[in-house]
């Protein structure tokens, strides 16, 4: 793909010397850039686990895994997400959706993406010392932009390029494009203009915080979107539906960009014409005002971010400003027993709240728990409201009980892994009698920073909705929740926290693992179901029995000794 | 003979904080200088403004006859950096990264393979060329920082704190090379704590304190001047109040929980 690539700019060179660049230095910026690219793990595409033999440093074989390639086939297929809008519904209509869902796609990946080379300074100390001139290197960033930005629209759009020059028009295809790099334009210069914004108005490091939320609200949206759009939307109204009268259309921008497509179908209302006018000015504009106006400034501002002492654009994270002591501190007073226990508690509660990577990879999971519970309630009704309705005759509080076991898995797993696996010497070296104390304060901290209140946060509707009866199954519900957290700490989370590289674990028998990862909650919320259909005084005991294994099982897991930690690891 | 560097009242300022405060030096081709100076005295900075890092500051700076100001290009053709932070892309694998530094200064691509395999071969690489480099150590990324600052052979080689993580032959192999260089007519700028090193290394040694010049001469020009018999000890006499052993007591003191009041 690299080659391809470069040797499409090898026939644009003569084009690029006259813009002012150096192009050997370009080509070796551009194609350097393209190859990070493929290495880098891109958190907008789903973690694709780079294996690795044990014992053995990772290798660039002769024909490396291409991160960014892979994540190019998964957008691609992701795209077929769109047929129905392409081929079932009215084309203003439809457009409009396709263009909502690639225009926040760009733009994520872009937020996503960029974010690491945007705001990554050792960029600049490694070009800064070369004989290269800054328009050769903001050419070659431009040209990498350029390309990583086709590559994705492309392999976001081509299936509805394919789908929709067969139903809707033959020459769906060069006009879907135009509108394309409409959509490139603006979300490039909303972005652009959105960073300028917040470099201004906050730190880098506050910066990144803030790409990481959104990254993680951008994980939620697709996974939701996914499982929720199609229950929600009937496609038998898509198809008649009109919106060309509606005022509303002249103020969202993928409406502008579905104006050409169907113009193109021929319906030549005012609106229409209208909304193609918006679509070529408006993004033409944007991005004017963003070359001449904001991006000069947004660059000085980066410059000034690297190239002044460091610190002056606050590179230093100051933590003072929070309180000495805070909840998490309070809390680890209140819940662990030894020193280390509590030393553990206070760490990773801190850790969990500050280590970006493992926000991204944990918080989107910790949200699926809802949306498959919403996805459940609202199954195969026409009308959402009406299954609302229904809902406090039925027994499927249960359900979302058991459903938020879901989340312990994740966490319990990934909580194992970090990019600074190193730092984790610590533990090895400090006089630690059984490594199970800090494995139980690590465990603690975990539940109650997510599990316990992620629990919470679904029973409190439950009890709302099914009222007080409900209240003894949310009971049960939560030893439940104690027992498999206990047990699956204790079979698959017998590690110490951030100490494992990625791609260290062989990951055999995965598919066992998340079988009875699945199957115990619902195994205990199948008796549970039984018990209180039949005889409900069970229920006590069931509660009895899950508590005792709750607390064998922790025990037995504050109880890891070195050699049995040795014996799990791997 | 001209300068090859030649630096007049070099003065910068990160806002209101002064750094350098006039540095006025002169270096011949062919010398090894050794800059050195206590933490947060300016030596770093003055590597990046002489690497053409840093535009903006007051005074005048020419390297290899070019303005730095003025002709960074030109400069930045003619030296080598090592930086002190090892700074590269750690997805790359050596040879990469080799190819790619060199195609920046224009270096044919065969010429710059044979150059990156014998010059990682030499620092016991050989097995690691095609390995990338984020499963490195220490020493094995700064021997691909030091290859890449003398790949494309520059008149001027500036180093700051070159053999940090490298193991003791290595050492002995990087100081050979700068001698060697030197025999050459290469000129090295050595920043570096390390002082025994610099005693045996440089011809000449530039003492920098609080952004100005303290000392400046051979190692037995300074040894004359202020009587000491290592350079570690000139360099405490020149660059500290003193009282190293009242601060060590202090901090066993602070150890033992009997307070240092």
């Amino acid at each position: 793909m690299i080659r391809c690539v470069l040797a499409l700019f090898d026939l644009l060179a003569p084009l690029i010397r006259l813009m002012g660049a150096d192009y050997g230095p370009f080509r070796a910026i551009l194609e350097t850039k393209l190859i990070l690219d493929g290495r880098r793990r891109s958190p907008a595409a789903p973690p694709v686990e780079a294996k690795a033999r044990p014992g053995r440093p990772a290798k660039a074989d002769r024909k490396p895994a291409n991160m960014f390639a892979r994540s190019l086939v998964v957008y691609a297929v992701m795209g077929l997400m769109l047929l129905p809008f392409v081929r079932g519904a009215a084309p203003l209509v439809g457009m409009t959706v396709v263009n909502a869902y690639l225009m926040v796609m760009i733009a994520m990946a872009l937020v996503a993406d960029f974010s690491s080379v945007l705001l990554d300074t050792s960029d600049n100390a490694i070009l800064q010392p070369r004989p290269v001139d800054g328009r050769t290197v903001l050419l070659a960033r431009g040209a990498h932009v350029a390309t990583y930005l086709t590559l994705l629209t492309l392999s976001l759009s081509l299936v509805v390029l394919i789908a929709g020059s067969f139903t809707i028009h033959p020459l769906f295809a060069p006009v879907f494009a135009a509108t394309l790099c409409c959509s490139i334009a603006l979300v490039v210069s909303a972005t652009h203009v959105l960073y300028a914004l917040a470099m201004r108005l906050t730190t880098p490091e506050r910066l990144r915080d803030i790409i990481t939320y959104m990254q993680i609200g951008f994980s939620v949206l697709v996974v939701g979107g996914y499982q929720l759009l199609p229950r929600l939307v009937d496609f038998g109204e898509l198809r008649r539906a009109d919106i060309s009268d509606r005022s509303w259309i002249y103020w969202f921008p993928p409406a502008w960009l579905a104006g050409p497509i169907d113009l193109l179908t021929g319906h030549a209302g005012r609106a229409q014409v209208t909304l193609s006018c918006l679509a070529v000015i408006v993004p033409a504009a944007s991005l004017l005002f963003v070359l001449k106006v904001v991006g000069p400034r947004f660059n000085r501002l980066l410059l000034a971010a690297e190239t002044d002492a460091p610190g002056a654009l606050g590179r230093r994270e100051t933590v003072q400003r929070e309180p000495r002591r805070t909840a998490g501190d309070a809390l680890a007073a209140w819940v662990t027993r030894s020193p280390a226990e509590r030393g553990a508690f206070e760490l990773i509660w801190r850790l969990c709240g500050r280590d970006r990577p493992f926000k991204m990879r944990t918080y989107p999971a910790l949200f699926f728990p809802f949306i498959f519970s919403l996805g459940f309630l609202l199954a195969g009704r026409g009308d959402a409201m009406e299954a609302l309705r229904d809902l406090p005759g039925t027994q499927k509080h249960l359900f979302l009980l058991y459903m938020a076991s879901a989340m312990i898995p994740n966490v319990l797993m990934q909580l194992r892994f970090s990019e600074k696996h190193e730092a984790a010497w610590v533990y090895f070296s400090l006089p630690i009698g059984d490594p199970g104390e800090v494995l139980f304060g690590t465990l603690k901290a975990v539940m109650l920073r997510f599990i316990v209140p992620g629990f919470a946060l679904i029973s409190l509707p439950v009890a709302a909705f099914w009222g007080l009866r409900s209240l003894p199954d949310v009971g049960v519900a939560f030893c439940a929740l104690l027992f498999i957290s206990a047990m699956e700490a204790l079979l698959y989370a017998r590690a110490l926290p951030f100490s494992t590289a990625f791609g260290a674990l062989e990951m055999s028998g995965r598919f066992v693992r998340s079988m009875l990862l699945m199957g115990v909650p619902a195994a205990i919320g199948g008796v549970h179901y039984g018990l209180s259909m039949l005889a409900p005084v069970g229920l006590v005991p069931l509660a009895g029995l899950l508590l005792g294994g709750a607390w064998l099982a922790a025990r037995n897991y504050r109880r890891t000794s070195w050699p049995a930690l040795r014996a799990a690891g791997t | 003979m001209e300068p090859i560097i030649r630096i007049e009242g070099l003065t910068k300022r990160y806002g209101q904080k002064e750094v350098l405060r006039g540095i006025d030096l002169q270096i011949m081709p062919g010398q090894v200088l050794g800059y050195i100076g206590p933490n947060g005295a300016g030596k770093s900075t003055t590597v990046k403004i002489l690497v053409g890092m840093l535009p903006e500051f007051e005074g005048r700076a020419m390297v290899c006859g070019f303005d730095v100001a003025e002709k960074p290009l030109e400069v930045k053709r003619r030296i080598g950096y090592v930086p002190e932070s090892a700074a590269l892309y750690e997805a790359l694998t050596p040879m990469e990264y080799l190819r790619f530094i060199g195609r920046l200064y224009r270096m044919e691509t065969p010429e710059i393979e044979r150059r990156a395999r014998e010059m990682l071969a030499l620092f016991g690489l050989a097995d690691e060329v095609d390995h990338r480099m984020s499963t490195f150590s220490k020493g094995m990324k700064q021997k691909v920082l030091i290859t890449a600052g003398m790949i494309h052979n520059p008149e001027v080689l500036f180093l700051d704190e070159p053999l940090s993580g490298l193991d003791a032959n290595s050492v002995v192999t990087v100081k050979e090379i700068i001698r060697r260089l030197a025999g050459h007519g290469k000129t090295i700028f050595y920043c570096s704590h390390v002082m025994d090193v610099v005693e045996r290394v440089c011809d000449r040694i530039v003492i920098i304190s609080g952004g100005r010049i303290i000392a400046d001469g051979s190692f037995e020009e300074l040894q004359a001047r202020s009587k000491g018999a290592s350079l570690e000890r000139i360099f405490t006499q020149l660059t500290s109040s003193g009282g190293h052993e009242a601060l060590a007591e202090q901090f066993i003191r602070a150890l033992e929980g009997a307070g240092a009041e």
